[in-house]
């Protein structure tokens, strides 16, 4: 069974999902565990890969679907789909699957309350968005990406629209932006098709660096599917439709696109950069390189700024996550080996980060409906255990040691620097300090304004947690920043140092 | 043979393709633009048949032409029939259009690059498509090279092709569902409004469609089943099925049919399909190949081990028959009694 694992992967929460949709007109309540089922199956198998490729001499474990790419079939292996995990993605798929099971089930209370009566495939639609994520992260071909962008998408707009009202039309901006995202992305996939005759990623990053460096149809191509990436990502200028969607979608579908979605398509980007095109083909041209960080550091500004405009403790989130997807564009886009170190290293930080803030916001939702930074008072003495791991995140987001935030920021600072790129640097350090600005006004409002409990006909304050099936999650999370951030030399050395392509000197 | 005229009908086809699709952009009746745009989708289909991709052509008049104009109507039936836009300011427009500029100048600037129209040696002809021409028939005994494409040799792709017209399916229902007798949002009673005819009085179309129906799917299930030798296959099939009963629920009337198709049914069949496709899937690894690897069921299915690969490619796309099938008639039903199925177009 060992060697089945990459497939078990993607067929967890796929098959999950469609046996969700088959027992929820038998017995709704099976839906649930049977998606549970799925989705822990899914995380463990990604775990496991994930020990054998550190435990192995292996650099990549294959997985040829339907049987075909054997030598006596096909001599160049670009006739069958195959899924293959590296030291790249192996990281990535560990982190999407778990945080999708933790919010599995941290969203299940919230989902009986929001969404009574409605709920019948909601976990079918969840199921099949993380599928489609792990498909993206797992997948060795650039048309199977397509086609798991479209699943992961598709699932995404209907949780969106679960929200009922405003989130409908947030839900089609962002139908609207995803597709045309996925429409450049696709239409750049046929431009590498018609130059390369292959679609299988490890042929093309044979293919592409050594023959085609001055093919004027493979960097359109390029261009195409980055910008599709970063549409779907909400990079600077095309970030639009994110905090709408995001803050108007229902806690539980928050709680699971808002960490992954985005990373995910960052893991795209950097697998097209590094593996299809390598880093000298990015290098080729300075001036698109240069543009690409001044929009990074456009993206970070924009995201900080905002945030501090922000009254509501999920719009704050939502602008956070087009700040982070500056840092990780723009690490990448420095295409030096800290820049890169920080940007991979910061998709699973941030996930972990953004995943943790979410859960929070679920569970002070749960308990007072509220999500306004001003009826936050006192939360320290109703919630202590929530608004403890509030700061934590927090402290992440804005980069103290030992947390994880703090080390990716290091690395990219450090790459940046490498490159003389100032204004990015002066972008990171600023955006540090507004999330500072944001931590002490949320530490005002919750630790600093004790409630008086007379006004509200009570003796003494009630302390009332979110359910266990919410806080154990959110804990589990919120403590794995911290354990991220100790690991991060084990990390680095035995992942993300062998992720790293070979970087020409300068 | 002689030269083809071929370009002079690349030229006809490419103004009236132009023709009709910036007519579409610009009507106002929202019902005739999806005619127009209906029109649009058959034209396509013509040039994809000029390009040889017959399979493609058929899919397009199936899914482009057929129900996503039904399914256009059905939408409108509840919304509206006159698009109101707001004028946009010029400055708008002026950026939009720069916008559409760029991006086409650049899209064009690699037109150079390309190899030529049918050119022999151009990287997809002279690496991929030989491998498919010569060993479709040693591996799979299938003569139609699209079909074993599309569920064998990258069979993964279609099965979560299947997944995603599931999603689309579920999406809708789980968007729009509601249940008429719980739902407290009073909405205008559509059906207070009669049109000037009653539809379901014509006698004429309400025979006619009796009688087409079951011919409707007899080749759909012939396309389905014929998939290996001539184009076609689960998709089209599936449409085509679909077709059939929607063409009930429209010359009768949903509630006709939803007495033999319930949503429960409906909703049912619909996941069953992807469960058939993935299972067949499932079968391989517990006989011991790849998942997908039709190869390694041949102990239970007739022949050797390439018509192993051909029985299983039939399976398979009886699932995604299934599913589309279904999930054309479930989404039809949503859009068309806004979530109630109860009434609609």
């Amino acid at each position: 069974m060992i060697e089945h694992l990459p497939i078990l992967i993607i067929l967890g929460p796929l098959l999950g999902a469609v046996f969700a949709s088959l027992t929820s007109w038998y017995r709704p309540k099976l839906s649930f565990p049977v998606v549970i089922f799925g989705l822990a199956i899914s995380s463990l198998s990604a775990i496991l890969i994930v020990f054998k490729l550190a435990f192995s001499e292996l650099d990549v474990i294959h997985y040829q679907l339907g049987g075909w790419g054997t030598p006596e079939k096909d001599e160049y292996g670009i006739v069958g789909i195959q899924i293959s995990v590296d030291y790249l993605n192996g990281l990535i798929l560990a982190t999407v699957s778990t945080i999708g099971l933790l919010t599995a089930v941290f969203s299940t209370r919230s989902v009986e309350r929001e969404l009574t009566g409605q709920q019948r495939y909601f976990f079918s639609l969840f199921s099949l968005l993380v599928s489609g994520l792990l498909g993206i992260s797992i997948t060795g071909d650039i048309f199977n990406l397509y086609v798991f962008m479209e699943i992961a998408a598709l699932s995404s707009y209907a949780l969106i629209a679960y929200g009922k009202g405003r989130s409908y039309m947030a839900s089609f901006n962002y139908l609207m932006m995803g597709t045309m995202g996925a429409c450049l992305y696709l239409l750049g996939v046929g431009f590498v098709f018609v130059k390369t005759g292959t679609l299988n990623i490890e042929n093309l990053s044979q293919i592409i660096p050594q023959t085609l460096q001055n093919s004027q149809a493979v960097f359109v191509g390029f261009v195409l599917i980055m910008i599709g990436a970063w549409a779907k990502m909400a990079f600077f200028p095309l970030h639009g439709w994110l905090p709408n969607a995001y803050s108007y979608a229902p806690t539980a579908s928050g709680a699971l696109l808002a960490p992954l979605a985005t990373k995910v398509s960052v893991y795209a980007m950097l697998r097209i950069m590094i593996t299809v095109y390598s880093i000298d083909y990015v290098l080729k041209s300075p001036s698109i390189q240069s543009t690409v960080l001044l929009l990074s550091t456009i993206s970070i500004l924009v995201g900080s700024f905002f945030s501090i405009t922000q009254s509501n403790l999920r719009k704050i989130a939502c602008y956070f996550i087009i700040s982070e997807i500056g840092y990780m564009v723009g690490g990448a886009w420095l295409a030096n080996e800290p820049g890169l170190k920080g940007a991979i290293y910061h998709v699973v930080a941030d996930a972990a980060m953004t995943s943790a803030f979410f859960m929070i916001i679920g569970c002070i939702v749960y308990r007072t409906g509220q999500t306004e930074l001003k009826k936050l008072d006192g939360l320290f003495y109703k919630m202590p255990l929530t608004f403890v791991a509030l700061i934590i995140t927090m402290a992440a987001l804005i980069g103290v040691p030992p947390t994880c935030g703090f080390f990716s920021k290091f690395y990219l600072i450090q790459g940046a620097v490498q490159a003389g790129t100032w204004h990015f640097v002066i972008a990171l350090l600023i955006s540090s300090l507004i999330k500072a600005i944001i931590l002490f006004r949320i530490i005002e409002i919750g630790y600093n304004k004790v409630p008086n409990p007379a006004k509200e006909g009570n003796k003494t304050i009630t302390r009332e947690e979110a359910p266990l099936s919410m806080l154990i999650p959110t804990l589990i999370v919120t403590l794995s920043l911290i354990l991220i951030g100790l690991f991060t030399d084990k990390l680095v050395t035995n992942f993300i140092a062998k992720a790293l392509p070979e970087i020409p000197s300068l | 043979m002689a030269e083809l005229p071929i370009w002079q009908y690349d030229t006809l086809f490419l103004i009236l393709v132009l023709l009709f699709g910036i007519t579409a952009l610009a009507m106002q009746n929202l019902m005739a633009a999806a005619i127009v745009f209906g029109a649009y989708s058959f034209l396509m289909c013509l040039i994809w048949t000029t390009m040889g991709a017959v399979d493609v052509a058929f899919t397009e008049a199936a899914v482009g032409a057929g129900v996503s104009t039904v399914f256009i109507f059905a939408t409108i039936y509840n919304t509206g029939v006159c698009a109101k836009p707001k004028n946009p300011r010029l400055a708008f427009k002026l950026f939009a259009g720069l916008i559409c500029f760029v991006t086409g100048a650049f899209l064009l600037s690699a037109l150079s690059d390309f190899p030529n129209w049918g050119d022999p040696y151009s990287p997809v002809n002279s690496t991929i498509s030989p491998y498919y021409i010569e060993n479709t028939i040693r591996d799979t005994h299938v003569p139609n090279i699209v079909t074993t494409v599309l569920a064998d040799y990258r069979g993964f792709d279609t099965l979560l092709e299947t997944a995603v017209v599931f999603i689309a399916c579920i999406a809708i229902y789980s968007i729009l569902r509601v249940d008429a007798a719980k739902s407290k949002v009073v909405e205008p009673d559509i059906v207070t409004s009669p049109p000037a005819y009653d539809p379901t009085d014509s006698l004429i179309i309400r025979q006619a469609s009796r009688i087409m129906v079951p011919f409707m799917q007899i080749f759909a299930l012939y396309v389905i089943a014929h998939g290996h030798y001539s184009p076609g296959g689960g998709f089209q099939g599936g449409v085509i099925l679909g077709a059939s009963i929607i063409l009930l629920c429209i010359s009768f009337d949903l509630k006709y049919v939803l007495r033999q198709w319930t949503e429960k049914k409906i909703m049912i069949l619909t996941s069953l399909g992807v469960l058939i496709f993935a299972t067949v899937g499932l079968a391989c690894v517990i006989m011991g190949g790849e998942y997908l690897n039709y190869e390694v069921l041949d102990p239970i299915l007739p022949g050797d081990k390439a018509y192993a690969r051909s029985h299983a490619i039939l399976l398979v796309e009886i699932g995604v028959g299934i599913t589309v099938m279904f999930s054309m008639i479930g989404i039809y039903i949503n859009l068309a009694s806004n979530g109630r199925f109860d009434r609609g177009l």
